[in-house]
């Protein structure tokens, strides 16, 4: 039992590992305030354009999430060429300390998994892209701001062929606890693994 | 150095050899002719057929018809082929161990296949002969000659270990 | 190694990408591409199920034993340094800030990694030219056909071979060295050899990837798994491919 730990403490290190050297040394940086900014302009037009109908908002920023998300999956790999994920364990380890880190340079604490290891919450101590937002009184009831880091990690899961839903479950922006965003595994899609991976 | 296996295939498209070795260390392991490998076979063969296919046309039509395929890896094994001109092929299945078994290949062909085979009046030159051509890959007979055999494994054991 | 043809395969096996370097004219147009490429597509499942028994049953008997390798998936395939890039930027020190898209520094990854690719075809070796594919984890092939062809006769003395690896642009003095050990024994020197030429082709094609994943996958007017119509992408991968000469 000690061995095992060791050898996943071990992978988790290098893990860590691997995302900070790629967000020091490999990764172009770009302003955070103007970052933060072009995020914030896109929320606001859109509760514009749909009229403060927040719902709509969500689905029109998780969408855009996932569109980028579909690309962003081929820019991970590239960079980082991960052999494939033998389990949900091993994917959350994946995602909180090497794919945040690398794009968003923050690490969100794993947590909360279900009995059966397929659900995870990922809880974010900071949010780059919320850093100076205040919520207007009414979309404090609806409005997930950061609704597009949903969409982004649903795509990218999907092309590595694993069907998740994820979700917003409490906001800091809405006076609640923590930020968390849950991750749940629907099914793994067999029949679309690349032929050759056993 | 391992050989996983080594068939032989006939201008008809029908596997009229094979022989498996299923324990890599043991050379007398494994089946000869077993009608189990009878789908393999025709994978293998349309593998081979493909990429034969592919070579061909991706080869530059001026210095003639003369680029045939060598070897195809994968992750796993490598296939190494010995196509002659009368459309016999001879294939072998191996670990990446060596890069080329054509020398194996051309001994197997031209000092066992001819003695054993084409030397020996009383076997058909051609065992689809009787059968109608449309049955293209359906042909079951299967060289059976027990001084063929036995030479093979005599020159394959030493390297199947 | 000089790349002739460079094709890229989408996941259901669509040609989405293919250009010709080496200038020969072989008469294929491009509807006899789309058929080449869908032929190496299911070719490629074709060969992951060949898998010999033996293999199988090795594969089964270490699998058994408790081995938490964290490389136990695939080959690991080594870095090779500067594989396709400007040999004058390599060796120019003050540029160190040197633009490879979104990828800083002066090599586009500087560790080895594992291939995703285990059951699936990996190389073809015909008289006149050689084929290596790297698929990625979503499913793209990635496939590169060289002119250098792997010889029959296991004689180290024979140096056309040598050529074709130390050509690799930048290639460092280590991998000379390590060559030049492995010549003892012929089949090895053979093994070797062919070895090394797979893991020049992987880490080009990754660079590749790379390049793909700037330039197509970040350009917002590009949909998904159809044709690669970027100039930019033709000019860096063209760049590449003629680095490797």
């Amino acid at each position: 039992m000690s061995t095992t730990d060791k050898t996943s403490s071990s992978h988790s290190k290098s893990l860590k590992i691997i995302g900070d050297e790629i967000w020091k040394n490999k990764t172009e940086k770009i302003n955070a305030e103007l970052f933060a900014m072009t995020y914030g302009s896109i929320v606001s037009q859109l509760c514009q354009d749909f009229q403060r109908d927040y719902k709509k908002v969500n689905d029109q920023l998780f969408t855009m999430g996932y569109n980028i998300g579909v690309r962003l999956i081929e820019d991970f790999l590239a960079r980082t060429a991960m052999p494939r994920c033998e389990d949900m364990v091993r994917t959350a380890e994946v995602i909180s300390k090497c794919a945040f880190k690398i794009f968003l340079n923050i690490s969100p604490q794993v947590s909360n998994w279900s009995p059966n290891k397929e659900a995870f919450s990922l809880i974010f101590p900071e949010n780059p892209l919320s850093e100076f937002v205040e919520l207007p009184m009414d979309a404090t009831k609806d409005l997930w701001y950061s609704n597009i880091l949903c969409g982004v990690m649903k795509g990218a899961l999907e092309m590595v062929q694993l069907d998740c839903d994820v979700y917003f479950v409490s906001d800091v922006l809405r006076s609640e606890q923590q930020t968390e965003i849950r991750v749940k595994l629907n099914k793994v899609l067999r029949d679309e693994i690349p032929i050759g991976e056993d | 150095m391992t050989i996983y296996s080594f068939w032989i295939f006939d201008k008809h498209c029908n596997c009229i050899f094979n022989r498996e070795w299923t324990l890599s260390s043991d050379s007398s392991s494994g089946t000869t002719n077993s009608k189990q490998n009878s789908e393999t076979a025709k994978l293998l063969y349309g593998l081979i057929y493909s990429l034969r296919n592919i070579t061909q046309k991706l080869s530059n039509t001026e210095s003639g018809n003369k680029n045939d395929i060598r070897t195809i890896s994968t992750g796993k094994y490598r296939v190494h082929t010995y196509c002659t001109a009368t459309g016999l092929w001879f294939v072998l299945l191996t670990d990446f161990f060596q890069q080329s078994y054509l020398q194996v290949l051309q001994h197997i062909y031209s000092h066992i296949y001819v003695k054993y085979v084409s030397h020996n009046l009383l076997l058909p030159y051609d065992l689809t002969e009787n059968q109608p051509i449309l049955m293209r890959g359906q042909g079951t007979r299967k060289i059976t000659n027990r001084h063929f055999i036995a030479a093979l494994e005599s020159f394959l054991s030493p390297i199947v270990e | 190694m000089a790349i002739q043809t460079l094709l890229i395969i989408n996941k259901s096996g669509g040609l989405i990408y293919h250009r010709n370097y080496a200038g020969e004219k072989n008469g294929l147009n491009s509807n006899d591409y789309l058929i080449l490429a869908s032929t190496l597509h299911s070719v490629f499942a074709i060969a992951s199920q060949l898998t010999p028994q033996a293999v199988q049953l090795n594969a089964k008997r270490s699998s058994n034993s408790t081995d938490n390798n964290f490389s136990k998936g695939g080959e690991k395939i080594p870095y090779i340094p500067y594989v396709g890039m400007n040999a004058n930027d390599s060796n120019n020190t003050t540029n160190k800030l040197n633009k490879l898209g979104s990828f800083m520094g002066d090599d586009y990854f500087k560790e080895s990694f594992v291939s995703w690719n285990k059951g699936g075809l990996r190389q073809l070796s015909t008289d006149h030219f050689t084929m290596f594919i790297y698929q990625t984890m979503t499913g793209m092939k990635f496939v590169a056909i060289s002119s250098s062809v792997l010889r029959n006769t296991a004689d180290p003395s024979h140096s056309g071979k040598s050529n074709t690896t130390a050509n690799a642009n930048g290639i460092q003095n280590s991998t000379t060295i390590s060559y030049s050990t492995a010549q003892n024994s012929s089949s090895d020197y053979n093994s070797n050899s062919s070895n090394l030429q797979v893991q020049i082709a992987d880490n080009f094609l990754r660079k590749i990837y790379c390049i793909y994943s700037d330039y197509v996958m970040k350009d917002p007017f590009y949909s998904l798994e159809m044709p690669i119509k970027s100039e930019l992408f033709d000019k860096k991968v063209k760049q590449m491919v003629s680095n490797l000469e």
